[in-house]
Protein backbone atom coordinates (compact mmCIF):
# COMPACT_ATOMS: atom_id res chain seq x y z
CA UNK A 1 0.00 0.00 0.00
CA UNK A 2 1.22 3.23 -0.77
CA UNK A 3 -0.12 6.64 -0.07
CA UNK A 4 -0.41 8.95 -3.19
CA UNK A 5 -1.18 11.77 -5.42
CA UNK A 6 -3.39 11.50 -8.47
CA UNK A 7 -4.73 13.08 -11.32
CA UNK A 8 -8.12 12.56 -12.06
CA UNK A 9 -8.58 11.02 -15.91
CA UNK A 10 -12.14 11.41 -16.53
CA UNK A 11 -15.36 11.38 -14.58
CA UNK A 12 -18.50 10.74 -16.20
CA UNK A 13 -22.29 9.57 -14.41
CA UNK A 14 -23.19 5.91 -15.54
CA UNK A 15 -26.57 6.05 -13.96
CA UNK A 16 -28.95 7.85 -11.83
CA UNK A 17 -26.70 9.15 -9.08
CA UNK A 18 -24.04 7.06 -10.18
CA UNK A 19 -20.61 8.27 -11.20
CA UNK A 20 -17.50 6.32 -12.34
CA UNK A 21 -13.79 7.94 -11.91
CA UNK A 22 -10.69 6.98 -13.69
CA UNK A 23 -7.43 8.45 -12.22
CA UNK A 24 -3.33 8.06 -12.83
CA UNK A 25 -1.93 4.85 -10.99
CA UNK A 26 1.99 5.35 -9.95
CA UNK A 27 4.52 3.49 -11.60
CA UNK A 28 6.22 2.26 -8.32
CA UNK A 29 2.32 1.23 -6.89
CA UNK A 30 1.60 -2.28 -6.67
CA UNK A 31 -0.92 -3.64 -8.97
CA UNK A 32 -4.44 -3.67 -7.43
CA UNK A 33 -6.32 -6.80 -7.43
CA UNK A 34 -10.38 -7.01 -7.68
CA UNK A 35 -12.23 -7.07 -4.43
CA UNK A 36 -9.13 -4.43 -2.81
CA UNK A 37 -10.22 -1.04 -2.41
CA UNK A 38 -8.61 2.73 -1.45
CA UNK A 39 -9.46 5.92 0.64
CA UNK A 40 -9.67 9.59 -0.58
CA UNK A 41 -8.95 12.59 1.32
CA UNK A 42 -11.40 14.81 0.08
CA UNK A 43 -10.22 17.97 1.23
CA UNK A 44 -8.37 19.52 4.00
CA UNK A 45 -10.90 21.29 5.85
CA UNK A 46 -11.95 18.94 8.75
CA UNK A 47 -15.96 18.29 7.35
CA UNK A 48 -16.16 16.00 6.16
CA UNK A 49 -13.23 14.49 8.38
CA UNK A 50 -12.64 11.24 7.71
CA UNK A 51 -11.11 9.60 4.18
CA UNK A 52 -13.80 7.89 2.41
CA UNK A 53 -13.24 4.15 1.10
CA UNK A 54 -14.26 3.24 -2.54
CA UNK A 55 -13.89 -0.78 -4.18
CA UNK A 56 -11.67 -0.24 -7.24
CA UNK A 57 -13.71 -1.31 -10.60
CA UNK A 58 -10.81 -1.86 -13.13
CA UNK A 59 -7.14 -1.29 -13.49
CA UNK A 60 -5.50 -0.51 -16.82
CA UNK A 61 -2.42 -1.77 -17.09
CA UNK A 62 -0.90 -0.01 -20.27
CA UNK A 63 -2.03 3.31 -19.15
CA UNK A 64 -1.43 2.73 -15.28
CA UNK A 65 -5.05 4.23 -14.66
CA UNK A 66 -7.63 2.84 -12.32
CA UNK A 67 -11.54 3.63 -11.67
CA UNK A 68 -13.93 4.02 -9.31
CA UNK A 69 -17.65 3.40 -9.45
CA UNK A 70 -19.67 5.41 -6.60
CA UNK A 71 -22.84 6.67 -5.50
CA UNK A 72 -23.26 10.44 -4.82
CA UNK A 73 -25.15 10.31 -1.15
CA UNK A 74 -23.19 12.92 0.94
CA UNK A 75 -21.22 15.94 1.32
CA UNK A 76 -17.76 13.51 0.65
CA UNK A 77 -19.00 12.17 -2.39
CA UNK A 78 -21.18 15.30 -3.88
CA UNK A 79 -17.55 17.16 -3.60
CA UNK A 80 -15.83 14.03 -5.30
CA UNK A 81 -18.56 14.50 -8.06
CA UNK A 82 -17.87 18.40 -8.81
CA UNK A 83 -14.15 17.20 -9.06
CA UNK A 84 -12.92 18.23 -12.92
CA UNK A 85 -10.80 15.69 -15.04
CA UNK A 86 -6.65 16.77 -13.99
CA UNK A 87 -7.62 17.89 -10.18
CA UNK A 88 -5.57 15.94 -7.42
CA UNK A 89 -6.81 12.93 -5.56
CA UNK A 90 -4.93 11.69 -2.60
CA UNK A 91 -5.12 8.21 -2.61
CA UNK A 92 -4.40 5.78 0.03
CA UNK A 93 -4.24 1.84 -1.88
CA UNK A 94 -4.52 -0.65 -2.78
CA UNK A 95 -6.17 -1.59 0.81
CA UNK A 96 -7.68 -5.07 1.67
CA UNK A 97 -7.75 -8.67 0.52
CA UNK A 98 -9.53 -9.97 -3.00
CA UNK A 99 -11.50 -12.25 -4.44
CA UNK A 100 -10.34 -15.78 -4.68
CA UNK A 101 -9.79 -16.96 -8.16
CA UNK A 102 -12.15 -19.80 -9.06
CA UNK A 103 -10.78 -23.59 -9.93
CA UNK A 104 -10.73 -23.45 -13.91
CA UNK A 105 -13.79 -26.06 -13.75
CA UNK A 106 -16.33 -23.72 -11.87
CA UNK A 107 -18.46 -21.09 -13.42
CA UNK A 108 -17.98 -17.54 -11.50
CA UNK A 109 -21.70 -16.74 -10.20
CA UNK A 110 -21.51 -12.45 -9.55
CA UNK A 111 -23.94 -11.12 -8.06
CA UNK A 112 -24.09 -7.11 -7.28
CA UNK A 113 -26.26 -4.47 -6.43
CA UNK A 114 -25.95 -0.69 -6.23
CA UNK A 115 -21.92 0.27 -5.60
CA UNK A 116 -21.01 -3.51 -4.97
CA UNK A 117 -21.38 -3.27 -8.91
CA UNK A 118 -17.83 -1.64 -9.23
CA UNK A 119 -15.58 -4.52 -7.31
CA UNK A 120 -17.82 -7.09 -9.15
CA UNK A 121 -17.44 -5.69 -12.40
CA UNK A 122 -13.84 -5.75 -12.17
CA UNK A 123 -13.36 -9.56 -10.94
CA UNK A 124 -15.89 -9.97 -13.96
CA UNK A 125 -13.50 -8.75 -16.67
CA UNK A 126 -10.48 -10.28 -14.77
CA UNK A 127 -12.40 -13.65 -14.97
CA UNK A 128 -13.73 -12.83 -18.54
CA UNK A 129 -9.81 -12.38 -19.58
CA UNK A 130 -8.54 -15.57 -17.74
CA UNK A 131 -10.98 -17.90 -20.25
CA UNK A 132 -14.03 -18.17 -17.43
CA UNK A 133 -17.41 -17.62 -18.74
CA UNK A 134 -18.51 -15.66 -15.61
CA UNK A 135 -22.62 -14.73 -15.17
CA UNK A 136 -22.60 -11.31 -13.68
CA UNK A 137 -25.95 -10.63 -12.22
CA UNK A 138 -26.84 -6.74 -11.43
CA UNK A 139 -29.45 -6.29 -9.41
CA UNK A 140 -31.69 -2.65 -9.00
CA UNK A 141 -34.91 -0.75 -8.59
CA UNK A 142 -35.45 0.16 -11.86
CA UNK A 143 -33.67 0.73 -15.29
CA UNK A 144 -32.55 4.08 -14.77
CA UNK A 145 -29.77 2.72 -12.24
CA UNK A 146 -28.60 0.68 -15.15
CA UNK A 147 -25.55 1.43 -16.29
CA UNK A 148 -24.34 0.97 -19.92
CA UNK A 149 -21.36 -1.86 -19.72
CA UNK A 150 -19.64 -3.35 -22.47
CA UNK A 151 -20.17 -6.99 -22.83
CA UNK A 152 -18.25 -9.90 -21.58
CA UNK A 153 -16.38 -11.96 -24.04
CA UNK A 154 -17.23 -15.15 -22.65
CA UNK A 155 -19.32 -14.34 -20.07
CA UNK A 156 -23.00 -12.72 -19.34
CA UNK A 157 -24.53 -9.71 -18.23
CA UNK A 158 -27.75 -10.30 -16.71
CA UNK A 159 -29.77 -7.09 -15.29
CA UNK A 160 -32.64 -7.77 -13.09
CA UNK A 161 -35.31 -4.51 -11.46
CA UNK A 162 -37.59 -4.89 -9.17
CA UNK A 163 -39.90 -3.05 -11.17
CA UNK A 164 -39.29 -5.15 -14.40
CA UNK A 165 -38.72 -2.12 -16.66
CA UNK A 166 -35.37 -3.87 -17.65
CA UNK A 167 -34.01 -7.13 -17.85
CA UNK A 168 -35.31 -9.85 -14.96
CA UNK A 169 -38.50 -8.75 -13.45
CA UNK A 170 -37.21 -9.69 -9.52
CA UNK A 171 -33.99 -9.50 -7.39
CA UNK A 172 -30.41 -10.86 -8.59
CA UNK A 173 -31.08 -14.09 -6.30
CA UNK A 174 -34.47 -14.56 -7.81
CA UNK A 175 -32.93 -14.60 -10.83
CA UNK A 176 -30.35 -17.40 -9.57
CA UNK A 177 -32.52 -19.44 -8.14
CA UNK A 178 -33.84 -19.31 -11.98
CA UNK A 179 -30.92 -20.43 -13.59
CA UNK A 180 -30.19 -23.95 -14.51
CA UNK A 181 -28.60 -26.85 -12.49
CA UNK A 182 -26.20 -27.54 -15.13
CA UNK A 183 -25.02 -24.09 -14.73
CA UNK A 184 -25.29 -23.95 -10.72
CA UNK A 185 -23.16 -27.76 -11.13
CA UNK A 186 -19.60 -26.33 -10.31
CA UNK A 187 -20.54 -22.51 -9.53
CA UNK A 188 -19.09 -20.11 -7.41
CA UNK A 189 -20.77 -17.25 -5.64
CA UNK A 190 -19.30 -13.66 -5.22
CA UNK A 191 -21.35 -11.45 -4.07
CA UNK A 192 -20.91 -7.20 -3.26
CA UNK A 193 -23.93 -4.58 -2.44
CA UNK A 194 -26.46 -4.20 0.03
CA UNK A 195 -26.57 -6.74 3.46
CA UNK A 196 -29.97 -7.83 2.89
CA UNK A 197 -28.90 -9.10 -0.96
CA UNK A 198 -25.03 -10.18 0.29
CA UNK A 199 -27.63 -12.64 3.10
CA UNK A 200 -29.48 -13.73 0.15
CA UNK A 201 -26.49 -15.40 -1.91
CA UNK A 202 -24.99 -16.84 1.29
CA UNK A 203 -28.31 -18.32 1.72
CA UNK A 204 -28.86 -19.53 -1.97
CA UNK A 205 -24.85 -20.82 -1.80
CA UNK A 206 -25.93 -23.22 1.51
CA UNK A 207 -28.86 -24.35 -0.37
CA UNK A 208 -27.04 -25.28 -3.47
CA UNK A 209 -23.91 -26.45 -1.39
CA UNK A 210 -21.76 -24.27 -3.17
CA UNK A 211 -18.61 -22.19 -2.39
CA UNK A 212 -19.28 -18.16 -1.84
CA UNK A 213 -17.29 -15.31 -1.14
CA UNK A 214 -18.78 -11.61 -0.10
CA UNK A 215 -17.47 -8.64 -0.18
CA UNK A 216 -18.37 -6.22 2.90
CA UNK A 217 -18.90 -2.67 3.49
CA UNK A 218 -19.06 -0.96 7.26
CA UNK A 219 -18.02 2.31 8.45
CA UNK A 220 -14.03 3.29 8.60
CA UNK A 221 -11.37 5.43 9.84
CA UNK A 222 -8.14 4.00 9.55
CA UNK A 223 -8.66 1.89 6.42
CA UNK A 224 -5.04 -0.07 7.59
CA UNK A 225 -6.23 -2.41 9.96
CA UNK A 226 -5.37 0.08 12.78
CA UNK A 227 -8.27 1.25 14.88
CA UNK A 228 -10.09 -1.75 15.06
CA UNK A 229 -13.49 0.18 13.99
CA UNK A 230 -14.76 -1.51 10.67
CA UNK A 231 -15.74 -4.75 12.10
CA UNK A 232 -18.54 -7.54 10.93
CA UNK A 233 -19.71 -10.16 13.74
CA UNK A 234 -18.70 -13.84 12.47
CA UNK A 235 -20.06 -16.54 13.03
CA UNK A 236 -20.00 -19.18 16.30
CA UNK A 237 -17.14 -21.71 15.55
CA UNK A 238 -14.64 -19.28 14.51
CA UNK A 239 -11.29 -17.75 15.97
CA UNK A 240 -12.42 -14.81 16.82
CA UNK A 241 -15.47 -12.69 17.31
CA UNK A 242 -15.14 -9.86 14.68
CA UNK A 243 -12.61 -9.42 12.21
CA UNK A 244 -11.74 -6.21 10.39
CA UNK A 245 -13.15 -5.27 7.06
CA UNK A 246 -10.29 -3.63 5.96
CA UNK A 247 -7.52 -5.46 6.70
CA UNK A 248 -8.75 -8.97 6.99
CA UNK A 249 -11.59 -8.49 4.38
CA UNK A 250 -13.52 -6.92 2.60
CA UNK A 251 -13.61 -9.97 1.33
CA UNK A 252 -14.68 -13.26 3.39
CA UNK A 253 -16.28 -16.31 2.99
CA UNK A 254 -19.76 -15.78 3.58
CA UNK A 255 -20.15 -18.86 5.77
CA UNK A 256 -17.75 -17.10 8.56
CA UNK A 257 -19.79 -14.09 8.58
CA UNK A 258 -22.60 -14.32 11.32
CA UNK A 259 -25.64 -12.87 8.90
CA UNK A 260 -28.36 -11.47 11.14
CA UNK B 1 17.53 22.58 18.36
CA UNK B 2 16.90 20.30 21.46
CA UNK B 3 13.84 18.62 20.86
CA UNK B 4 14.07 15.75 23.72
CA UNK B 5 11.84 15.42 26.51
CA UNK B 6 12.74 14.22 29.75
CA UNK B 7 10.27 12.23 31.75
CA UNK B 8 11.30 10.37 34.35
CA UNK B 9 15.23 9.31 34.63
CA UNK B 10 14.58 8.61 30.61
CA UNK B 11 14.01 10.95 27.30
CA UNK B 12 11.96 11.43 24.39
CA UNK B 13 13.74 11.84 21.27
CA UNK B 14 11.18 14.65 19.91
CA UNK B 15 7.72 15.73 21.39
CA UNK B 16 5.71 13.94 18.62
CA UNK B 17 3.77 10.59 19.18
CA UNK B 18 1.28 9.00 17.65
CA UNK B 19 -2.02 8.11 20.25
CA UNK B 20 -3.12 5.16 21.61
CA UNK B 21 -5.96 3.68 19.59
CA UNK B 22 -5.42 5.34 16.52
CA UNK B 23 -1.92 3.94 15.41
CA UNK B 24 -2.64 -0.07 15.86
CA UNK B 25 0.70 -1.76 17.05
CA UNK B 26 3.20 0.21 14.81
CA UNK B 27 3.04 -2.52 12.14
CA UNK B 28 0.00 -1.31 10.36
CA UNK B 29 1.47 2.39 9.69
CA UNK B 30 5.03 0.89 9.20
CA UNK B 31 4.67 1.23 4.91
CA UNK B 32 3.42 4.83 5.37
CA UNK B 33 5.47 6.33 7.15
CA UNK B 34 9.18 6.55 8.51
CA UNK B 35 8.18 5.11 12.42
CA UNK B 36 11.99 5.95 13.07
CA UNK B 37 10.91 9.95 13.45
CA UNK B 38 8.41 9.55 16.14
CA UNK B 39 8.80 11.08 19.53
CA UNK B 40 6.81 7.69 20.63
CA UNK B 41 3.99 5.15 19.90
CA UNK B 42 1.40 4.65 22.41
CA UNK B 43 0.39 1.08 21.75
CA UNK B 44 -3.29 0.00 21.41
CA UNK B 45 -4.65 -0.40 24.93
CA UNK B 46 -3.06 -3.98 26.27
CA UNK B 47 -5.27 -5.99 29.11
CA UNK B 48 -4.93 -8.56 30.81
CA UNK B 49 -7.07 -11.55 28.61
CA UNK B 50 -7.87 -10.51 24.77
CA UNK B 51 -10.62 -8.25 24.80
CA UNK B 52 -13.26 -9.00 21.43
CA UNK B 53 -14.45 -5.11 21.96
CA UNK B 54 -18.03 -3.66 21.39
CA UNK B 55 -20.68 -4.80 18.97
CA UNK B 56 -21.19 -2.89 15.63
CA UNK B 57 -21.18 0.23 14.19
CA UNK B 58 -18.47 1.20 15.98
CA UNK B 59 -17.72 4.43 14.37
CA UNK B 60 -20.20 7.87 13.39
CA UNK B 61 -18.63 10.30 12.18
CA UNK B 62 -19.46 13.94 13.39
CA UNK B 63 -19.07 17.75 12.34
CA UNK B 64 -15.41 18.10 12.36
CA UNK B 65 -14.81 15.02 14.42
CA UNK B 66 -15.54 11.27 15.39
CA UNK B 67 -17.34 9.13 17.89
CA UNK B 68 -15.75 5.78 18.36
CA UNK B 69 -16.80 2.94 20.59
CA UNK B 70 -14.15 0.19 20.03
CA UNK B 71 -14.63 -0.95 23.53
CA UNK B 72 -10.58 -1.83 23.78
CA UNK B 73 -11.07 -4.58 21.81
CA UNK B 74 -6.90 -6.06 22.02
CA UNK B 75 -4.55 -8.70 21.35
CA UNK B 76 -4.57 -9.42 25.72
CA UNK B 77 -1.33 -9.49 27.63
CA UNK B 78 -0.11 -13.02 26.46
CA UNK B 79 -0.93 -11.96 22.62
CA UNK B 80 0.54 -8.58 22.89
CA UNK B 81 3.95 -10.50 23.82
CA UNK B 82 4.19 -13.03 21.08
CA UNK B 83 2.42 -11.10 18.14
CA UNK B 84 3.40 -7.29 18.76
CA UNK B 85 6.57 -6.98 20.61
CA UNK B 86 8.96 -9.02 18.34
CA UNK B 87 8.29 -6.26 15.93
CA UNK B 88 8.02 -3.52 18.17
CA UNK B 89 11.65 -4.69 19.08
CA UNK B 90 12.83 -3.82 15.64
CA UNK B 91 11.94 -0.17 16.25
CA UNK B 92 14.37 2.80 17.66
CA UNK B 93 11.56 5.59 18.87
CA UNK B 94 10.33 4.73 21.88
CA UNK B 95 7.41 2.31 22.76
CA UNK B 96 5.30 3.61 25.76
CA UNK B 97 2.63 0.31 26.51
CA UNK B 98 -0.85 1.52 26.71
CA UNK B 99 -2.51 -0.34 30.01
CA UNK B 100 -6.17 -0.81 30.38
CA UNK B 101 -8.39 -3.03 33.21
CA UNK B 102 -11.57 -3.51 34.46
CA UNK B 103 -10.05 -3.28 38.35
CA UNK B 104 -6.90 -1.96 39.63
CA UNK B 105 -5.59 -5.84 39.84
CA UNK B 106 -5.58 -6.06 36.16
CA UNK B 107 -3.34 -2.79 35.66
CA UNK B 108 -1.15 -3.99 37.76
CA UNK B 109 -1.02 -7.84 36.52
CA UNK B 110 -0.54 -6.03 32.72
CA UNK B 111 2.25 -4.12 34.30
CA UNK B 112 3.83 -7.40 35.98
CA UNK B 113 4.12 -9.47 32.69
CA UNK B 114 5.06 -7.06 30.88
CA UNK B 115 7.51 -5.35 32.69
CA UNK B 116 10.89 -7.37 31.88
CA UNK B 117 10.77 -6.12 28.29
CA UNK B 118 13.61 -3.46 27.31
CA UNK B 119 11.51 -2.64 24.08
CA UNK B 120 8.46 -1.21 26.49
CA UNK B 121 10.10 2.18 27.45
CA UNK B 122 7.16 3.00 29.82
CA UNK B 123 3.43 3.11 30.44
CA UNK B 124 0.56 5.11 29.44
CA UNK B 125 -2.70 3.81 32.01
CA UNK B 126 -5.74 4.34 30.60
CA UNK B 127 -8.01 5.32 33.41
CA UNK B 128 -9.93 6.89 30.91
CA UNK B 129 -11.58 4.96 28.27
CA UNK B 130 -15.70 5.87 28.17
CA UNK B 131 -16.33 2.61 25.89
CA UNK B 132 -16.37 0.49 28.62
CA UNK B 133 -18.91 -0.63 31.47
CA UNK B 134 -16.05 -1.52 34.20
CA UNK B 135 -13.18 0.51 35.11
CA UNK B 136 -11.94 2.80 32.48
CA UNK B 137 -13.91 5.94 32.74
CA UNK B 138 -14.71 4.97 36.21
CA UNK B 139 -11.40 5.15 37.38
CA UNK B 140 -10.32 8.24 35.79
CA UNK B 141 -13.65 10.67 37.75
CA UNK B 142 -12.50 10.11 41.38
CA UNK B 143 -9.15 11.23 42.19
CA UNK B 144 -8.62 8.88 45.46
CA UNK B 145 -8.91 5.89 42.84
CA UNK B 146 -6.20 7.29 40.67
CA UNK B 147 -3.67 8.25 43.92
CA UNK B 148 -4.27 4.97 45.03
CA UNK B 149 -4.04 2.70 41.32
CA UNK B 150 -1.12 5.33 40.22
CA UNK B 151 0.58 3.94 44.29
CA UNK B 152 0.02 0.42 43.09
CA UNK B 153 1.75 0.50 39.91
CA UNK B 154 4.52 3.19 40.85
CA UNK B 155 5.75 0.02 43.12
CA UNK B 156 5.73 -2.56 39.90
CA UNK B 157 8.24 -0.49 37.68
CA UNK B 158 11.24 1.65 37.40
CA UNK B 159 9.72 3.19 34.26
CA UNK B 160 8.15 5.69 33.58
CA UNK B 161 4.08 5.46 34.13
CA UNK B 162 1.96 8.46 32.41
CA UNK B 163 -1.73 8.57 33.57
CA UNK B 164 -4.20 9.46 30.34
CA UNK B 165 -7.19 11.61 32.13
CA UNK B 166 -10.29 11.85 30.84
CA UNK B 167 -11.69 15.46 30.00
CA UNK B 168 -15.61 13.90 30.98
CA UNK B 169 -15.37 15.61 34.88
CA UNK B 170 -16.15 18.59 36.46
CA UNK B 171 -12.42 19.06 37.84
CA UNK B 172 -9.65 17.25 35.07
CA UNK B 173 -6.79 19.13 37.64
CA UNK B 174 -8.02 17.61 40.77
CA UNK B 175 -7.56 14.27 39.28
CA UNK B 176 -4.04 15.55 37.74
CA UNK B 177 -2.74 16.23 41.15
CA UNK B 178 -4.29 12.82 42.78
CA UNK B 179 -2.08 11.25 39.70
CA UNK B 180 0.99 13.07 40.61
CA UNK B 181 0.22 12.63 44.53
CA UNK B 182 0.07 8.61 43.53
CA UNK B 183 3.94 8.87 41.89
CA UNK B 184 3.07 9.39 38.13
CA UNK B 185 5.84 10.93 36.53
CA UNK B 186 3.68 12.71 33.47
CA UNK B 187 0.06 13.25 32.86
CA UNK B 188 -1.56 12.79 29.12
CA UNK B 189 -4.79 14.99 28.34
CA UNK B 190 -7.05 13.92 27.63
CA UNK B 191 -8.47 10.90 26.44
CA UNK B 192 -11.90 11.17 23.88
CA UNK B 193 -14.90 13.80 25.16
CA UNK B 194 -18.25 11.51 25.51
CA UNK B 195 -20.94 12.17 22.88
CA UNK B 196 -23.64 10.85 20.95
CA UNK B 197 -25.42 10.71 17.91
CA UNK B 198 -28.57 10.30 17.11
CA UNK B 199 -30.00 8.10 13.79
CA UNK B 200 -33.39 10.27 13.36
CA UNK B 201 -34.38 7.36 10.53
CA UNK B 202 -33.86 4.59 12.95
CA UNK B 203 -34.70 6.52 15.71
CA UNK B 204 -31.95 5.29 17.75
CA UNK B 205 -28.57 6.03 18.90
CA UNK B 206 -26.13 5.80 16.00
CA UNK B 207 -23.62 3.43 17.72
CA UNK B 208 -25.50 0.32 19.84
CA UNK B 209 -23.78 1.65 22.96
CA UNK B 210 -25.61 4.85 23.05
CA UNK B 211 -22.65 7.25 24.27
CA UNK B 212 -19.06 6.74 22.72
CA UNK B 213 -15.87 9.30 22.46
CA UNK B 214 -15.86 12.21 20.62
CA UNK B 215 -12.20 12.86 18.67
CA UNK B 216 -10.46 15.08 15.90
CA UNK B 217 -10.43 18.49 15.29
CA UNK B 218 -14.13 18.99 17.39
CA UNK B 219 -12.49 18.97 20.40
CA UNK B 220 -9.25 20.43 20.04
CA UNK B 221 -10.31 23.46 22.58
CA UNK B 222 -11.31 20.95 25.34
CA UNK B 223 -7.76 19.14 25.39
CA UNK B 224 -5.72 22.69 24.94
CA UNK B 225 -8.05 24.36 27.87
CA UNK B 226 -7.12 21.21 29.70
CA UNK B 227 -3.27 21.26 29.57
CA UNK B 228 -3.09 24.88 30.31
CA UNK B 229 -5.13 24.07 33.78
CA UNK B 230 -3.08 20.91 34.66
CA UNK B 231 0.22 22.25 33.77
CA UNK B 232 -0.61 24.95 36.05
CA UNK B 233 -1.80 22.52 38.93
CA UNK B 234 1.23 19.75 38.78
CA UNK B 235 5.06 20.23 38.22
CA UNK B 236 5.17 16.77 36.14
CA UNK B 237 5.15 17.16 32.35
CA UNK B 238 1.67 17.29 30.69
CA UNK B 239 1.11 15.16 27.41
CA UNK B 240 -1.15 17.14 24.83
CA UNK B 241 -3.74 15.19 22.39
CA UNK B 242 -6.81 15.89 21.54
CA UNK B 243 -7.34 17.20 17.57
CA UNK B 244 -4.08 17.62 16.40
CA UNK B 245 -4.20 17.61 12.91
CA UNK B 246 -0.88 20.06 12.08
CA UNK B 247 1.89 21.84 12.80
CA UNK B 248 -0.28 25.46 14.37
CA UNK B 249 -2.51 22.98 16.47
CA UNK B 250 0.64 21.24 18.26
CA UNK B 251 2.03 24.87 19.06
CA UNK B 252 -0.76 25.83 20.42
CA UNK B 253 -0.67 22.92 22.67
CA UNK B 254 2.75 23.42 23.45
CA UNK B 255 2.25 27.22 24.26
CA UNK B 256 -0.71 26.23 26.37
CA UNK B 257 1.54 24.30 28.74
CA UNK B 258 1.84 20.30 26.84
CA UNK B 259 5.63 19.23 26.69
CA UNK B 260 4.99 16.66 24.70
CA UNK B 261 2.00 15.49 22.17
CA UNK B 262 0.10 12.91 20.61
CA UNK B 263 -1.42 12.50 17.07
CA UNK B 264 -4.53 10.62 17.05
CA UNK B 265 -7.32 10.95 14.40
CA UNK B 266 -5.35 12.79 12.20
CA UNK B 267 -3.38 9.79 11.48
CA UNK B 268 -6.24 8.33 10.07
CA UNK B 269 -6.70 10.80 7.05
CA UNK B 270 -2.59 11.49 7.09
CA UNK B 271 -0.53 8.63 8.20
CA UNK B 272 2.73 10.91 8.32
CA UNK B 273 0.71 13.78 10.00
CA UNK B 274 3.33 13.39 12.82
CA UNK B 275 6.42 13.93 10.38
CA UNK B 276 4.51 17.07 9.36
CA UNK B 277 3.76 18.22 12.59
CA UNK B 278 7.69 17.84 14.02
CA UNK B 279 8.62 19.95 10.84
CA UNK B 280 6.51 22.11 11.24
CA UNK B 281 7.01 22.64 15.31
CA UNK B 282 10.87 23.24 14.25
CA UNK B 283 10.25 25.80 11.27
CA UNK B 284 8.25 27.53 14.27
CA UNK B 285 10.96 27.50 16.84
CA UNK B 286 13.06 28.43 14.16
CA UNK B 287 11.69 31.94 13.51
CA UNK B 288 10.69 32.10 16.94
CA UNK B 289 14.21 32.00 18.37
CA UNK B 290 13.31 28.68 20.17
CA UNK B 291 16.20 26.54 21.49
CA UNK B 292 14.21 24.03 22.83
CA UNK B 293 11.12 22.73 24.19
CA UNK B 294 10.60 24.42 27.17
CA UNK B 295 10.82 27.54 25.53
CA UNK B 296 7.43 27.34 24.54
CA UNK B 297 6.00 27.56 28.23
CA UNK B 298 5.05 30.03 30.56
CA UNK B 299 4.42 32.90 27.55
CA UNK B 300 1.15 33.18 29.28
Amino acid sequence: MKNFKSKILSQKSIALGYMEMKFSWPEDCETPKAGQFLTIKIQEQPIPLLRRPFALSAYNQEEKSASIIYQVRGTGTEILSSMKDGETLDVLSPLGNSFTMPKKKETPLLVAGGIGLGPILYFARELDKAGYSPILVFGCRDKSLIPDLPPLKNGRIQFCTDDGSEGFHGSSVDYLNCLDSSELKNAYVYSCGPTGMLKACHNFAVSKNIPSETAMEEMMACGVGACMGCVVELAEGQEKQYARVCKDGPVFQSRIIKWT
Amino acid sequence: MDLSIKIKNKTLPNPVGVASGTFGYGEEYAPLTDLSKLGAIYTKAVTVEPRPGNPLPRLVETPAGMINSIGLANVGTKGFLEEKIPFLKTLSCPVILNVAGSLEEDYAEVIRRVDFQDAIWGYEVNISCPNVKHGGLAFGTDPVQVERLTSTLRKLTDKPLIMKLTPNVTDITAIARAAEAGGADAVACINTVMGMVVDIHKRKPAIPAGTGGLSGPAIKPVGIAAVYRVSKAVNIPVIGLGGIMNADDAVEYLLAGASALQIGTANFIDPDTSGKVLAGIKKYMREAGFTKISDFHGYF
